[in-house]
């Protein structure tokens, strides 16, 4: 089984670089199949009730594949949404073969990862998928290029390395690379060995989820890569660190509470600081969207904002946190996806995604405005979408269990994702057409379909949770976490109350339709002239009357302190002592040969001084 | 048996010592090779002072005595062909030596080693 | 089966006859010898390798059995490295087919000749002073190979290595006289099996000077000042040679005079710390480089020090691990300083601002420097991934968790300024004069390639060997066993 997806994915990429240097067109659609073939098989692998594979490569490690719950919810997520992401790239310009190659070497190594069962294989595939979504920097535009490559490359090192680290340790301690025997044969550890190596894995994973303060890659990497290439790294890439996360707090941990830690109304001491770094990230990475001029960059910061949410729901560990950060990452990775895919799409017919020149382009995009409204209403937690229930279920996790300052934290940073979330929309979309954009057509057809599908995802599993919650209820149990609250097709009863889908989406259905019918009634309003404007003589240029140019600047005056602290300083300080020390490192090859000679010399003398004592 | 005698192995010391010195002190870049050769020489001493016992003769089998009781009468050739190799091979990277000096002094118009880094850091 | 002394042997007889083929058949035929050589020497490399593997080859030489005669050992661990060193040889020799080496040519041949000879004579000895005269041999060619292109930094770094290279072989010789006055033995089986009767501070002198004389070779701090000028002043192939032939045999002097000559675990602590110096101050000094030639030379530095924490680890798996390393080490080097190579012969500069953009004009030449950067900051499926996971997991495993942190410090800069390489290659455009790679050098550097993929995917094709050549390290009874005969 492995080996058919291994062989699907990466023979299909060498297949579809090779093809697309005879026709784009076609390697694209093949990669699009390839990707649907694959989505499909994985779905298969469940439906016949789970495998086990095991094969020897290299001395003591042998590869162990097999799938779970956990593994099919986001494997399944993975390869699913990406064959739709998928589809996009039949009609994009800017298609190479490389990035085909690249497209689907990423998904194949999505695959592996949630179906590795040993650190080895898993370390292989995350280093795939490191790599891969590298090389496709390279595609981009260019404009911050330099700063996103070196970045990330270095922070996915950094967190890898921590990774290999922890997984070194658990091989040395329990001898094996496989999971659920390493897992056994932890039960006697030290705590302070346990608690290294969970923190060395929740750093590792972090650095891919883009937790603050590990995330100074995200706001770069994800602008920089190929628009059409960015619904799957924001989306799905990051799920993978989650996936990780996952993993590290609920399968290697054990339970800390064995070991005596503290706990927090029933949430131990060290979950609760990760699912601060969660919220703080939530609200951090809000702010910064906030203030983002390019619709990229504000859906960047905007991903790690969703994925903070996602950290402290799963930091929490309670089975309402946790149940909501899963259905979180599957929300954020539809709506996210939807929203870049509509990037994607003004892009490459407006050209830009500054959202200073953009604007109106609703007359011009309509069906693409539909959607990017619908992941928008997403994003920000607004029923009917799937974005509500997610979002729901995360504060009913904090509430629960008494948690007034985090919770705030994070209601706080659902207030600002209102912000952002307003700007993104109205300064593409609404406001005045720009005159370079007159002649804006609507995005190709597959874009449209891909659009409906995860439109038609984001609110068929909003109005229906209950066709969500059977999968995550089924990861919890597998996990020992606690029973979870009652749920029915389309309602959710936590003890603190009912969310019920029918009757919500019923509501704001009947307001939306109210509301669309007094806009009709109440007649035209008076077309008015974008430079009929009273400036007392003084003449303004066009980009100035922008609605949306400056947005929040009032915000942004308001705080700037909060703007001037960032992690990026201490990283800055970090690399520049390292150069510092680096340059000073390599004068000692000075040059002279003598000098040479003498360090010779004097090492010599030195060893027979300090092994004289022996 | 007295294996070797002291005074030669504080010739030995003294001339890697001496060699040393120029080695690691003098400018000129010959001056440097010579003192690598002086520190050879060194080595070379002590090595076949490793092999030399108080009142024995050369390890040649040349005349019947020798041939009758080789070790008797012989000191321990082994050391002496080893430092014959030595000798050779550090003829060999002298004149190597000497003729990449040579042409340093073409290249670079000087042989004062502290004004040859052209290549550094 | 075809003794493995040929392989010294024919190697002398090629070197010395390179001028007398070109007289008798004029001078094209002459960049051919080194090509032939070293295609007659790997087969027999080759097929000595199953018979190795069983049992260490003991080849007696002028009818002395040992401990009397010089006598050739080539258990695992010799005929692994002969093997690599061999076909680093073959390679390098097709490259020069169709890259213009110094004048006058036929010198550049035998001097390749020489080299390789010298270093697969090391790998191979059972007597060590035969060791040190084939140490010197490999020196001396090295030197000539360094100095070969005649330019001033050719010379000047040439220099440099000759005084670094000849006290360390002195002092090395010393290290060898110091052990027959205790001993009366030259040949390294009897040594190990009396290592007992030595006077502890004359063993601990001898172990010091081999341990800084060997580091000469083997590129470690602070021996290694020669490494950054002496390999950027030779031409490609030569370079080439030196990072994938001649390190290894230094490398290889070590483990074999202190696993199995010595066999004391003290001194592996300090090989490791010797090893992490190298490491971190290597990588750290590429990071600032703008020079594309030297900043391969620091991490080949670099990845020395690696190579030596792993020896210096003293387990099974750090070993093997360590050995492997090397050989990713040689492969990609290799790779990337032909690839390089290639490059210079048409831009005339390896300063990294001149190639800017050069990955995309010349996606060919981009993609193998890819493949060989990614194999050394260790990424599947390129061989480099199993070296480095094996090596960090084994020191974790060995209780020497410090030391895999700051085995993953140096590589996390290793990766900096590998980053800033690709970026460079990547952005910007190129702008500096057309070029094309001849269908000879772009052969070898895609066989190269080739490797690093195929062992990244079979890993065990690699680990087939390094297990062994490892146990071998750790079992010195076997060794003295083999040599000698009788119980040990």
């Amino acid at each position: 089984m492995v080996a058919k997806l291994v062989a699907l994915y990466f023979l299909g990429a060498v297949i579809v670089y090779i093809l697309g240097k005879l026709s784009k067109k076609l390697a694209a659609w093949l990669t699009f199949l390839i990707a649907a073939y694959g989505a499909y098989l994985f779905y298969g692998i469940n439906k016949a009730g789970g495998f086990s594979e095991t094969y020897r490569l290299i001395g003591n490690f042998g590869f162990s594949f097999g799938i779970g719950p956990l593994s099919y919810f986001f494997g399944m997520m993975a390869l699913g949404l990406g064959a739709v992401f998928v589809l996009a790239i039949t009609s994009w310009d800017d298609n190479t073969p490389t990035l085909m190659f690249l497209m689907l070497t990423v998904l194949g190594a999505m695959s592996l990862i949630t179906l590795s069962r040993d650190f080895v294989s898993f370390f292989l595939a995350w280093e795939i998928m490191t790599w891969s979504s590298f090389a496709t920097l390279f595609l981009g535009r260019g404009i911050e290029r330099r700063v996103a490559v070196t970045r990330y490359l270095i922070w996915s090192v950094i967190g890898a390395y921590f990774l290999l680290l922890a997984f070194g340790m658990i091989y040395a301690k329990t001898g094996t690379t496989l999971f659920t025997v390493a897992v056994e044969r932890m039960a006697a550890v030290p705590f302070w060995w346990l608690f290294t190596v969970v923190i060395f894995l929740v750093i590792g994973f972090g650095v891919k989820a883009a937790v603050m303060p590990l995330h100074t890659w995200a706001p770069y990497a994800y602008p920089e890569s190929p628009d059409i290439f960015t619904p799957i790294f924001s989306g799905l890439l990051s799920k993978m660190g989650v996936y990780g996360f996952f993993l590290a707090i609920f399968f290697f941990s054990l339970k800390f509470a064995d070991y005596g830690v503290a706990k927090l109304s029933g949430v131990n001491v060290i979950g609760y600081i990760i699912a601060w770094f969660g919220a703080i990230t939530a609200f951090g990475g809000a702010l910064l969207a906030v203030k983002q001029k390019r619709a990229k960059k504000l859906l960047a910061y905007s991903s790690v904002s969703q994925l903070g949410y996602v950290i402290f729901g799963l930091a929490l560990g309670t089975s309402l946190g946790v149940t909501g950060a899963i259905y979180h990452a599957l929300s954020h990775a539809v709506f996210k996806g939807l929203l870049f895919l509509a990037v994607a799409g003004v892009i490459m017919r407006a050209g830009t995604d500054d959202l200073d020149e953009l604007g109106g382009l609703i007359f011009k995009m309509p069906l693409t405005f539909i959607f990017a409204l619908i992941g928008i209403l997403a994003l920000a937690g607004i029923p009917p979408t799937i974005g509500f229930p997610s979002k729901w279920l995360l504060y009913e996790a904090g509430i629960e269990r008494h948690f007034v300052f985090i919770t705030a934290v994070i209601f706080a940073a659902s207030t600002a994702a209102f912000l952002y979330s307003y700007r993104f929309l109205f300064s593409i979309f609404l406001g005045q057409l720009h005159d370079e954009h007159r002649d804006v057509k609507e995005v190709p057809l597959t874009f449209i379909i891909s659009y409906l599908v995860l439109g038609g995802l984001g609110v068929y599993w909003g109005l229906f949770p209950g066709k969500v919650l059977p999968l995550i209820e089924n990861i919890a149990l597998k996990f020992n976490l606690p029973a979870l609250k009652t749920y029915a097709l389309s309602s959710i009863t936590t003890s603190l109350g009912t969310f019920n889908a029918t009757t919500v989406g019923t509501l704001f259905g009947i307001s939306f339709l109210i509301g669309l019918i007094i806009f009709f009634l109440t007649g035209k309003r008076n077309q008015v002239d974008q430079l009929n404007n009273f400036f007392a003589g003084e003449a303004v240029d066009q980009i100035e009357m922008h609605y949306s140019t400056n947005f929040y600047y009032f915000l942004e005056r308001e705080l700037k302190p909060i703007y001037r602290t960032s992690a990026e300083t201490v990283y800055k300080w970090f690399s520049d002592f390292t150069v510092w020390f680096g340059d000073g490192v390599r004068k000692l090859f000075a040059g002279n040969a003598q000098v040479y000679l003498f360090y010779f010399a004097t090492f010599l003398a030195l060893l027979i001084l300090i092994y004289w004592g022996f | 048996m007295i294996h070797g005698q002291i005074i030669f192995y504080g010739a030995s010391v003294a001339l890697f010592v001496i060699g040393l010195y120029a080695v690691l002190i003098k400018r000129n870049l010959i001056k440097i090779m010579l003192g690598l050769s002086l520190i050879e020489g060194a080595v070379n001493l002590f090595l076949i002072n490793i092999g030399y016992i108080w009142g024995k003769t050369a390890p040649i089998l040349s005349n019947k005595e020798l041939l009758a009781h080789p070790s008797a009468k012989a000191v321990d050739p082994v050391p002496q062909a080893l430092v014959l190799t030595a000798i050779v091979i550090g003829v060999a990277v002298l004149a190597l030596a000497l003729s990449v000096i040579m042409r340093i002094y073409e290249t670079h118009g000087t042989l004062n080693v502290d004004k040859i880094k052209e290549l550094r850091w | 089966m075809v003794s493995p002394i040929l392989i010294i042997a024919v190697s002398l007889f090629m070197a010395f006859s390179v001028p007398i083929w070109g007289m008798l058949f004029g001078k094209k035929v002459e960049k051919f010898v080194p090509l032939v050589t070293f295609a007659i020497n790997l087969y027999i490399a080759i097929v000595n390798i199953p018979i190795a593997l069983q049992h260490p080859i003991v080849v007696i030489t002028a009818g002395f059995k040992p401990p009397f005669g010089i006598n050739l050992t080539i258990g695992p661990l010799g005929i692994f490295l002969a093997t690599l060193i061999q076909f680093m040889g073959l390679l390098v020799a097709i490259y020069v087919l169709s890259y213009k080496v110094p004048e006058p040519s036929e010198k550049f041949y035998m001097l390749l000749i020489l080299a390789v000879m010298g270093a697969s004579g090391i790998v191979m000895t059972g007597d060590i002073f035969n060791l040190f005269v084939f140490l010197e041999i490999t020196s001396i060619a090295s030197y000539s190979l360094a100095a070969s292109a005649k330019t001033g930094g050719s010379v000047e770094g040439a220099f440099k290595y000759i005084v670094l290279g000849s006290l360390g072989s002195t002092l090395v010789l010393l290290g060898i006289a110091l052990l027959y006055a205790q001993l009366g033995t030259l040949n390294m089986a009897d040594i190990a099996r009396q290592i007992g009767k030595v006077d502890t501070t004359v063993l601990v002198a001898a172990s010091l000077l081999f341990i800084t004389g060997f580091a000469v070779e083997a590129e470690a701090f602070p021996m290694n000042g020669w490494v950054p000028d002496a390999y950027t002043g030779a031409p490609f192939p030569a370079v080439a040679i030196f990072a994938g032939a001649i390190a290894k045999a230094g490398i290889y002097g070590i483990a074999r005079i202190f696993y199995t000559i010595i066999g004391a675990p003290s001194y592996w602590h300090l090989i490791m710390i010797i090893g992490v110096l190298t490491l971190l101050i290597g990588e750290l000094s590429a990071l600032l480089q703008k020079d594309f030639k030297r900043l391969l030379a620091y991490s080949s530095i670099g990845q020395m020090g690696l190579v030596l924490v792993a020896i210096g680890a003293g387990t099974l798996d750090t070993i093997a691990g360590g050995l492997f390393q090397a050989f990713n080490h040689a492969i990609t080097k290799g790779l990337l300083f032909l690839t390089l190579g290639i490059v210079v012969a048409g831009v005339g500069s390896s300063n990294l601002q001149d190639l800017e953009g050069l990955g995309k004009k010349k996606p060919y030449l981009g993609l193998l420097f890819f493949i060989g950067i990614l194999s050394l900051i260790g990424m599947p499926p390129f061989a480099g991934f199993w070296s480095k996971i094996l090596v960090v997991f084994s020191i974790i495993k060995a209780n020497y968790i410090v030391y895999a942190v700051l085995i993953l410090v140096g590589a996390a800069i290793e990766v900096a300024y590998y980053v800033r390489v690709l970026r460079t290659l990547y952005s910007g455009s190129y702008r500096g004069p057309e070029f094309s790679t001849s269908f000879l050098t772009g052969l070898t550097v895609t066989v190269l390639a080739l490797v690093i993929i195929v062992v990244g995917f079979y890993p065990k094709l690699v680990t087939h060997f390094v297990y062994p050549a490892a146990k071998e390290l750790l079992g010195r009874g076997t060794y003295i066993q083999a040599v000698l005969g009788g119980k040990f």
